[in-house]
């Protein structure tokens, strides 16, 4: 099985590479992934919760296994969390339901393709279709969640 | 006297004592409609989860909800307004209005 932190870490990388985003989310910085380090970072929930207003929180939240097909034994499911920015501090902010079509529909790494069109890593495959849900954290904030799963060629 | 006013004196009295003022922690309202930056009173409240810093403090939670009394505050803060705690810009995302003038502001921080 491939090390899921090297999915986790390529999904950052080229979320980073999304021009618009990076400036939707006030910079690279704000792109970044939960690491699941007992003692060095609070649990996921507190995470998600602490999100700064504009904000983008990448996530291992398992993996699949079963023989899906003749080369695919292993699905890395992760997800991607969305808090937007705040038109008090941001001329003309994006809203959902154009920060997440940039993450699945913007062009990345200087090329004309998009996430889904790439492989994020030469050790997975292109993406499944992302799926993206409206959730609502303690504030009654409304926020968005985009899960892709990544089918691993192979066994690595 | 009539309750209402009753309770401006205890919300007066409430801001007095654990108010941001005699903490002095600075709280700057900056609302949208460009009158300019003020300082303002209020009492840093108790979020739906606590973190592992301070509200108000410099590095500053992420979420904080801020207690005022909104009828001494011009213009009144809604949804959209900035506030500086101790030097940590919040968003104001929610107002939530009581019957007696008070209000509970609630507050993101900004990447």
């Amino acid at each position: 099985m491939l090390k899921p932190s090297l999915v986790v870490n390529a999904v950052i990388t080229t979320l980073q590479t999304i021009q618009p985003f990076v400036a939707a989310m006030n910079g690279a910085q704000n792109i970044k992934a939960h690491s699941f380090v007992n003692g060095q970072v609070v649990p996921i929930m507190t995470d998600i919760y602490e999100m700064t207003s504009p904000s983008c929180l990448v996530v291992y939240e398992g993996t699949l296994g079963g023989n899906f097909d003749g080369m695919t034994m292993w699905k890395h499911h992760l997800t991607v969390y969305l808090k937007a920015p705040n038109q008090a501090t941001v001329q003309a902010p994006l809203g959902y339901e154009d920060l997440v079509w940039l993450v699945v529909n913007g062009a990345v790494n200087g090329t004309q393709l998009n996430i889904r069109q790439i492989s994020v890593i030469p050790e997975v495959t292109l993406v499944d279709t992302p799926t993206i849900t409206r959730l609502t954290d303690e504030t009654r904030t409304d926020f968005f969640k985009i899960d892709m799963v990544f089918p691993e060629i192979g066994d690595n | 006297m009539a309750f209402n006013d009753l309770v401006k004196l205890a919300h007066n009295a409430v801001l007095n004592v654990f108010g941001v003022q005699a903490e002095s922690i600075p709280a700057l309202f900056t609302p949208q409609d460009y009158s300019g930056p003020q300082f303002i009173n209020g009492v840093i409240s108790p979020p739906p989860l606590e973190e592992q810093v301070i509200p108000g403090s410099m590095t500053g939670t992420s979420v904080v909800y801020f207690f005022v009394r909104i009828v001494d505050i011009t213009p009144q803060p809604r949804i959209g307004d900035k506030l500086t705690l101790d030097g940590v810009l919040y968003n104001i995302d929610k107002v939530n209005i009581d019957n007696q003038n008070g209000a509970m502001l609630h507050m993101r921080k900004v990447s």
